[in-house]
């Protein structure tokens, strides 16, 4: 085995205490060296071109670096042996200068131990072998999931650098949470305006497929190559030939309450998700409708000027699409008051929620902008429950930053709209994160009807009935203090989505404490998921404003640009795991260890074989396999014992 | 070698397998400090300490090692999800293991060190070599019967 020795003297320099001639003596003469060369530095461009020229000129079977760090230094040197014609995973590299020369005060003794490092490094380079990078060819489509604000931002980008898009949205209707706003703090604007462009920009991209109603039903693949299944519900109205004139509405006989959180009043088993919702076709809720109940009701049909548009007999799908990446922007949730018994949503008629208010003032909503709701009058004493739910050990146990201002923004919007009305925040902590937030507190506190009072235990806080007043509402502060209202809002924090867990199993990537999906890393990384090729975007991450969704949905897109490049094959390391079929006892070890789902199992051959795209190498399943059936490339058990051995002298 | 020179004192020979992206990293930080390590300690870098298994131990064991030091990220820090749980349990089922072979458990520990906890790793190492110069050097005339893998 010729193999070259590059010995670096950076050690050296920052005061490192090492022999070289003895190291140079003692390593030149292994049987395995046929060149042993003290570099001045390795890593300078002067010691690469050096470095190259010996390799080009000797060209050893086997090449091993003394000097700093490999985690920095290994990359680089291995592009240096791929440009001078050898396989870059037949270099072993050994750290004299961190590991050694700048912590041993004792020179002989860094002496013995560079030796032993090096020629640790000579010895497993021996055992060592050629790898080939494996190259995978990436699908440039890209799935979002979820069309509120992140989505739309994160499909529109992806648009504009020229990909198709799937659009997968479980709603009828596009635009998330934020459409339905009656007005989003900082800038003020009502929700449907601001969400506006982004969602034509949607609805008339052509490289953007939107699937309304539609939801992630199955997901298999791996980055450049995800297989997904999406299930679509019916919608029973033609999207393509409904001209959105509503007529099929108001003859529908099939009149209920509506039960959905924030839509007070009525709805038919045929209208539009909300006034104003894009795209404007009508969904018919196969459940409320009549023909459902064995009646034979066709008055929507008839009422429709375009014939055929209204199908009953539109039926659920399974469809299948292929992407590259996958972009998950499902939003949060209004976490649920009705798990706070005490504070009487659901049970007192003065009791409503941020989210009931804010459609109540939306001039579109339910109610025209009348505060109405189950309310007996307008109201004239109005609290603001802050924290709802929040930073409470059993509920939410966090902040969740922006139910703060939609606090102040809803109180200012209240006091603005009844001019008899005093507004009273009854708040926990006060989270105003931004300039802007800071100045809606002051303009609030500078209001002559708005007025602040903490309370402390929120274990404390109760609304209770009361003769004269829609609702009693206490608090525990300094003192526990109470006060009659007739409009109670509570502002709970926004929580993981009901469907989070599901999708969290479907594509693998993690949840954390809350149940919010995990980024990459706590501070670096909030766009992408731990699984390579899965995207983050949005309140489903953590909770945040609307800027902040959109911010976080263009930064998802380019997570997704940046990963699944079209024509572009993904070099995958080939530093991986693999299995030996003929070793392989079928035990089934290795698939429950791997945390990458890299391990198949073929029930027919009754073996197990390793994904090399998705194993990231980390070894543990060949630490596990009781057969010792399982190699891990570039760190098998022989060449880690011969390591061992050698460091050990 | 490990074995003691009359008059000297004994400098255990420590194997650390250090996982890539925290413990070996932390190394090299307490490097940057030129702080001082003792001789004895040497290191191996791993991917993960999830590839650690119990004949790579026992070969150091075999091979003149004092004691192994596994060290690993922070619970939750782990660069490959949980695998360095994995580790830690694997690493309580080895101690057993070593006991039977005649080597007292307290010569094979855990860590887990970030790659910016370079005083506390300082600190582990010291501590470690401590113990093992109050167990003295590892006397295996059964060292010859621990098991070598192929
Ligand atoms: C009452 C209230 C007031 C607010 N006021 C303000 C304000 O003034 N200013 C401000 O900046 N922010 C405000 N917010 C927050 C704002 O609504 C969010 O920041 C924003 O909507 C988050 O965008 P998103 O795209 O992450 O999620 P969302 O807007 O929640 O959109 C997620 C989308 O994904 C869909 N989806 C969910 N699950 C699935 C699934 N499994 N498959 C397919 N699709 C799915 C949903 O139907 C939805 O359309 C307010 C929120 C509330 C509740
Ligand atoms: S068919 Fe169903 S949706 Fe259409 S009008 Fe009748 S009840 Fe309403
Ligand atoms: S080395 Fe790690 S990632 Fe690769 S297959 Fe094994 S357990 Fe999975």
């Amino acid at each position: 085995m010729r193999t070259a020795v590059f010995y670096c003297k950076c050690g050296e320099m920052g005061g490192g205490r090492i022999d070289l001639e003895r190291v140079a003596r003692t390593i030149a003469a292994l049987p395995e060296v046929a060149s042993f060369h003290a570099l001045e530095l390795t890593c300078s461009s002067a010691g690469v071109k050096a470095m190259r020229q010996l390799l080009v000129d000797e060209r050893p079977e086997r090449v091993v670096v003394a000097a700093s760090s490999p985690r920095e230094l290994e990359p680089k040197l291995r592009r240096v042996m791929a440009d001078a014609g050898l396989n870059p995973y037949l270099l072993a590299m050994t750290n004299v200068r961190e590991q050694i020369a700048w912590v041993t005060p004792d020179r002989e003794a860094a002496t013995d131990k560079a030796i032993a490092y090096v020629r640790a490094a000579v010895r497993r380079a021996a055992l060592q072998v050629p790898l080939l990078p494996l190259a995978v060819e990436t699908d440039p489509r890209v799935a979002v999931i979820g069309g509120g604000p992140a989505g739309l931002a994160a499909a529109l980008a992806l648009a504009g650098a020229g990909r198709d898009v799937v659009l997968v949205e479980q709603g009828p209707a596009l635009g998330g949470a934020a459409v339905r706003l009656d007005q989003v703090h900082p800038g003020m604007e009502c929700g449907s305006c601001l969400m506006d462009p982004l969602v034509t920009g949607v609805l008339d991209s052509p490289r953007i497929e939107v699937l309304l109603l539609a939801r992630l039903a199955g997901a298999k693949g791996y980055l450049g190559n995800f297989e997904l299944g999406i299930a679509r519900r019916p919608r029973f109205v033609v999207a393509e030939s409904c001209i959105g004139c509503g007529d099929c509405v108001p003859v529908c006989p099939a009149v209920a309450p509506d039960p959905r959180l924030g839509e007070l009043g009525t709805r038919r088993a045929i209208g539009f998700a909300f006034p104003g919702a894009m795209p404007n076709v009508p969904v018919l809720d196969a459940q409320a409708c009549l023909r459902s109940h064995g009646e034979s009701c066709t008055l929507c049909q008839v009422a429709c000027p375009v014939p055929g548009t209204i199908r009953y007999d539109d039926a659920a799908a399974l469809l299948e699409r292929k992407v590259g990446a996958v972009v998950l922007a499902v939003g949060a949730s209004l976490y649920d008051v009705g798990r706070l018994p005490a504070l009487g949503w659901g049970t007192l008629s003065g009791v409503h929620t941020s989210l009931e208010v804010e459609r109540m003032l939306s001039p579109d909503g339910p109610t025209a902008g009348q505060l109405r709701g189950r309310l007996a009058a307008p109201p004239r004493r109005i609290a603001l429950v802050h924290c709802a739910g929040a930073m409470q050990a059993g509920h939410c146990d966090y902040c969740s930053v922006v139910c703060c201002g939609v606090a102040l923004k809803l109180g200012l919007a209240l006091a603005e709209r009844l001019p008899e009305a005093t507004v009273t925040h009854v708040h926990r902590e006060l989270c105003l994160p931004g300039p802007e937030d800071w100045a809606l507190y002051e303009r609030a506190r500078a209001h002559a009807r708005v007025s602040f009072r903490r309370y402390e235990r929120p274990e404390a806080l109760a609304v209770s009935a009361r003769d004269d007043a829609a609702a009693e509402l206490t608090w525990g502060g300094h003192a526990t203090e109470r006060g009659a209202f007739d409009l109670v809002v509570l502002c709970p924090p926004l929580a993981p989505g009901p469907g989070h867990a599901e999708l969290a199993r479907l594509l693998d990537v993690g949840r954390d404490r809350h149940g919010f999906f995990a980024p990459l890393g706590p501070s670096t990384g909030h766009a992408t998921s731990r699984i390579r090729g899965v995207m983050l975007a949005g309140t489903c991450q953590a909770p945040m404003g609307v800027a902040a969704s959109v911010t976080h949905g263009a930064a998802a897109a380019g997570q997704a640009l940046a990963m699944a490049v079209p024509g572009r094959t993904i070099e995958v390391d080939p530093c991986v795991a693999s299995v030996d079929a003929v070793r392989c006892s079928g035990c089934h070890v290795c698939v429950g260890v791997c945390p990458y789902k890299a391990i198949a199992f073929d029930q027919a051959t009754a073996r197990a074989s390793v994904n090399p795209v998705l194993c990231t190498g980390c070894g543990t399943c060949v630490a596990a396999c009781p057969a010792a059936a399982i190699t891990g490339a570039h760190f098998t058990h022989a060449q880690l014992l011969s390591e061992i051995r050698e460091v050990l002298q | 070698m490990s074995a003691p020179v009359e008059g000297r004192a004994f400098e255990p020979r420590v194997l650390g397998l250090l996982c890539t992206h925290c413990a070996y990293a932390c190394a090299d930080n307490a490097g940057g400090t030129r702080a001082s390590v003792p001789a004895g300690l040497r290191t191996i870098r791993l991917m993960c300490t999830g590839r650690v298994e119990p004949s790579l131990v026992l070969e150091a064991f075999g091979a003149g090692a004092d004691g192994v030091l596994i060290m690993g990220c922070h619970p939750g820090g782990c660069h490959y999800k949980e695998q360095n749980y994995r580790a830690v349990q694997r690493q309580r089922i080895l101690l057993r293991l070593l006991d039977q072979c005649g080597v007292e458990p307290e010569r094979c520990r855990f860590d887990h060190v970030s790659a910016a906890e370079s005083t506390r790793y300082l600190e582990l190492v010291d501590d470690f070599v401590a113990a093992l110069r109050r167990l003295g050097p590892l006397r295996l005339e059964r060292r010859t019967r621990v098991h070598r893998p192929h």
